[in-house]
């Protein structure tokens, strides 16, 4: 830069110095006695056309004086070369002042462009820097609306708990899902120390509630009755008398034993499950003329009879028949029972489900009551 | 579902039946196939006649009483109350005092909110209205064709009457009336005021404007679109009590057939219609259309069966049919007929057993498997394996029904396990394995997949 500067600046005194008609200056009529020179008074030239700019310098192009053609439109960028030359006619040293202007003015527009490159590559800098914030922008943004996976679970459980509160279907309150919902809202707050209004647990009611662990899907609530079955009536058929009478003889003894010793003796429940197999198959044998909904309702039964004999190897049988069995005069000293065993609500079995549909409105009652003593959703 | 979203709701069935079930309702003279005809109790009314047909011959047919001879109406013929019409697509009758016109339709194009299939009514006597009638079962409209003044119609379904005051010449109303088993509903020989079929009323104010008075006295001004128009009710939850707005009139109330294969159908029941009168006898029109090498004739002659109560035959194709299309029409057919008011299951029920001398248990699985499961039938195990158990059944129709929800419950096993119902027992024993197989006992299977997806 500083170098075209120099060279500019150069280009500009030769200007300067040549500023007057060069010859005429260095043609002046000889002093008052001074011998007249040998050279002819110089004659300034006739007016010349004023040169206009033919064309712009390219850098690209190598100058060159030669005379050009002069129809050739498309080698000037359209512009046609007028009849008698592309150039004007100058004299030599005018010519060469000209091609010094257009050098200058070549060597001016060079300086120009660069900065405006210069300018334009500083634009394209702060706009990539413009983008790269955006793009961060844009990323925190959405990092802020996007939930958090906790977030989303709580949301879930906050909908199952509205679901819970708001007249769920009977198949959500038998099958004690609505009830667990209930339970863990209820839960968080007797933990920390709030209960709800005394809300009385009628006995039967009690009878009919069924508790688990959670740790095996059987329903240790079929065994409530230490062995007496309210047998479906499918299997009260005599087809079935037998193994029915043998399982409630057996079932009580393992009740009595889990109850009095904590374990039951490997004799009896290596006799329940083959007795009941043998129930199941009879059963089976008759699909053909039972009516579907006694069928399916004394399947049922033996399928949870199954599961629930399955306890009976549990290390912790003792339990389902001592601290885990339901107790509580109201709802809320059940629910304290629950959360000390580490207990939770288990379906319904058949002829429980009135009971839980009742036993679901106390304890929505029961919630109600927290939450008008706290602020909570 | 909300109520208006039901508004051009298509039917799930096939439409080739359709068009033959406007055919079934309006069959001639018909032999009470089974079932001996009702006595008309002493203190009944006497049948006044108090309307005529204005549309073609042989499409309004009459009945005195259920189990009576159908009678072929001709055009002007006359038409008397207490006595049950059923009549073809378009089939139009007007009161004597030609103050209202009333039209049976059909659903040929199939886009009624309800699968709904023949129409049927009974005219009744009331000084202080222009016409009182019950609607039985399917679409009717209702005009007045007064030059001035309002008239005033009665109209029952259900346990329900209703009133509606048709305020100015050329004011008209569509009704729809649909009845159903809900899904888990169970069979009960004995009658329970719980246990009987859901039943849904639409109604589309098409023009002019009416002022409505419900069955509890509650009174509604409505017009035709737009505007508050269209009208609802169920027996479950009595519906939406007051009039909902609709922009403009909902497709399915177009009297018109529209759709090319509604046209179709509308070309087949003029043909019938002809075929009817040419014989002189429904029993012979449905018989040719039941052995007809048209699989969709076999099948409208299916719905025939069930428009004109013909249950002998019914129950008959049901228990001992060994065509699987033809079977799978009667089970629909059957089922729309139990859904049709409370007491129809029991009606079969005793067909089964006193006609076709099934054994009660076995018609009773019949009735049962008739019904859809619920939501907690389906969570559990033991519904499944009683299914599959069924598979083997000595009963044709048992085993034919078991094998209808599994298609519809497990498609993926359907599409994969060949079984037929008709097939040898030990060619059902291979594919009753492979099902065990697929839904092991105690399980339950994945829930279909949407379509599409």
């Amino acid at each position: 830069m500083s170098k075209t500067m120099g060279f500019g600046g150069l280009l500009l005194a030769a200007l300067a110095a040549f500023s007057a008609s060069p010859l005429q200056a260095q043609q002046q009529p000889p002093a008052q006695g001074q011998p007249q020179s040998a050279l002819p008074l110089y004659q300034p030239p006739q007016p010349q056309p004023q040169p206009k700019t033919q064309g712009t310098a390219q850098l690209t192009t190598s100058p060159s004086f030669a005379p050009f053609p002069q129809q050739n439109a498309g080698f000037y960028n359209g512009v046609v070369a007028p009849v008698g030359g592309y150039l004007p006619y100058r004299d030599p040293y005018g010519g060469y002042l000209t091609g010094t202007a257009n050098l200058v003015t070549a060597s001016g527009n060079f300086m120009q462009s660069v900065q405006q490159a210069s300018l334009m590559q500083e634009d394209v800098k702060r706009s990539q820097i413009d983008t790269r914030n955006a793009i961060i922008k844009q990323r925190m943004y959405e990092d802020s609306i996007t939930p958090k996976t906790e977030d989303v679970r709580a949301q879930q459980e906050l909908n199952r708990l509205r679901h819970s509160r708001s007249d769920p279907p009977q198949s959500d309150i038998w099958s004690a899902t609505a009830l667990n919902t209930l339970f863990t809202a209820i839960k968080s707050a007797q933990v920390a120390g709030i209960y709800g209004p005394p809300i009385p647990l009628p006995e039967d009611m009690l009878r009919h509630i069924n508790l688990s662990t959670g740790k095996r899907p059987a329903n240790i609530g079929v065994l409530r009755d230490g062995g007496r079955f309210d047998w479906p009536l499918i299997l009260q058929d005599d087809a079935f008398k037998t193994d029915r009478e043998r399982l409630e003889v057996l079932t009580q003894q393992a009740v009595n034993e889990a109850a009095t010793n904590g374990r039951v003796d490997t004799k009896i429940i290596r006799e329940l499950t083959p007795t009941i197999d043998r129930m199941q198959q009879n059963l089976l044998r008759m699909v053909q003329e039972a009516p579907p909904n006694e069928y399916m309702e004394g399947k049922k039964f033996l399928r949870e009879l199954a599961a629930s004999y399955k306890l009976f190897q549990d290390p912790d049988v003792g339990n389902y028949f001592g601290k885990w069995v339901p107790r509580g005069r109201t709802v809320g000293e059940l629910i304290q029972h629950m959360i000390d065993n580490g207990l939770q609500f288990a379906p319904a079995l058949p002829g429980d489900e009135t009971f839980y549909t009742a036993f679901y409105n106390n304890l929505l009652k029961y919630d109600t009551g927290i939450s008008q003593l706290v602020s909570r959703p | 579902m909300s109520e208006l979203s039901r508004i051009g709701r298509r039917s799930t069935y096939s439409r080739g039946v359709y068009c033959l079930l406007g055919a079934a309702a309006l069959l001639i003279p018909l032999t009470s196939t089974g079932a001996a005809a009702e006595s008309v109790p002493a203190d009944a009314p006497k049948p006044v006649v108090i309307a005529k047909s204005v549309t073609d011959d042989a499409t309004l047919f009459t009945r005195a009483a259920p189990g009576a001879p159908w009678q072929t109406v001709m055009k002007n013929g006359s038409l008397r109350t207490e006595e049950t019409i059923l009549g073809l697509p378009g089939a139009t009758l007007e009161t004597s005092k030609q103050t209202v016109r009333l039209s049976l339709l059909g659903d040929l194009d199939r886009n009624s909110p309800f699968p709904v299939y023949e129409a049927a009514v009974v005219l009744h006597e009331s000084p202080d209205f222009d016409l009182d009638f019950t609607l039985e079962r399917g679409r009717v409209s209702f005009a007045n064709i007064k030059d001035k003044g309002s008239a005033n119609v009665k109209f029952r379904f259900l346990d329900q009457a209703w009133e509606a005051t048709l305020l100015e010449p050329g004011s008209k109303i569509e009704l729809l009336v649909y009845g159903r088993c809900a899904s888990g509903m169970a069979f009960k020989k004995k009658a329970d005021h719980q246990n009987v079929p859901h039943f849904d009323m639409d109604l589309v104010v098409v023009a002019g404007k009416v002022l409505l008075k419900h069955h509890n006295g509650l009174e509604n001004r409505m017009h035709a679109p737009p505007g508050p128009a269209f009208m609802d009710w169920n027996n479950l939850t009595g519906g939406i009590p007051s009039p909902q707005k609709l922009e403009t009139l909902p497709a399915w109330v177009a009297e018109d057939t529209t759709l090319e294969h509604g046209k179709a159908k509308l070309a087949q029941i003029e043909a019938f219609r002809k075929a009817v009168l040419a014989t002189k006898s429904l029993d012979a029109a449905i018989e040719a259309a039941l052995k007809s090498d048209d699989k969709l004739r076999q099948r409208g002659g299916i719905v025939l069966l069930g428009a004109t109560d013909n249950l002998d035959k019914l129950s008959e194709v049901l228990a001992k049919s060994d065509d699987p299309e033809i079977w799978n029409q009667a089970v629909i057919t059957a089922r729309h007929w139990i859904g049709r008011a409370p007491g129809q299951e029991m009606k079969l029920y005793q067909v089964f057993t006193e006609k076709v001398k099934m054994k009660p248990v076995h018609a009773e699985t019949i009735l049962q498997l008739l019904h859809s499961f619920d939501e907690a039938a389906l969570k559990n195990p033991e519904t499944y394996d009683m299914l599959i158990s069924y598979l083997n059944h000595e009963r044709l129709g048992i085993r034919g029904l078991a094998y209808w929800h599994l298609r519809r419950l497990v498609p993926e096993g359907a599409k994969t396990i060949k079984y037929s119902p008709n097939e040898p027992p030990d060619a059902r024993e291979k594919a009753i394995a492979e099902w065990k197989k697929l839904i092991p006992s105690g399980t339950v299977p994945d829930a279909p997949k949407p379509e599409g997806n």
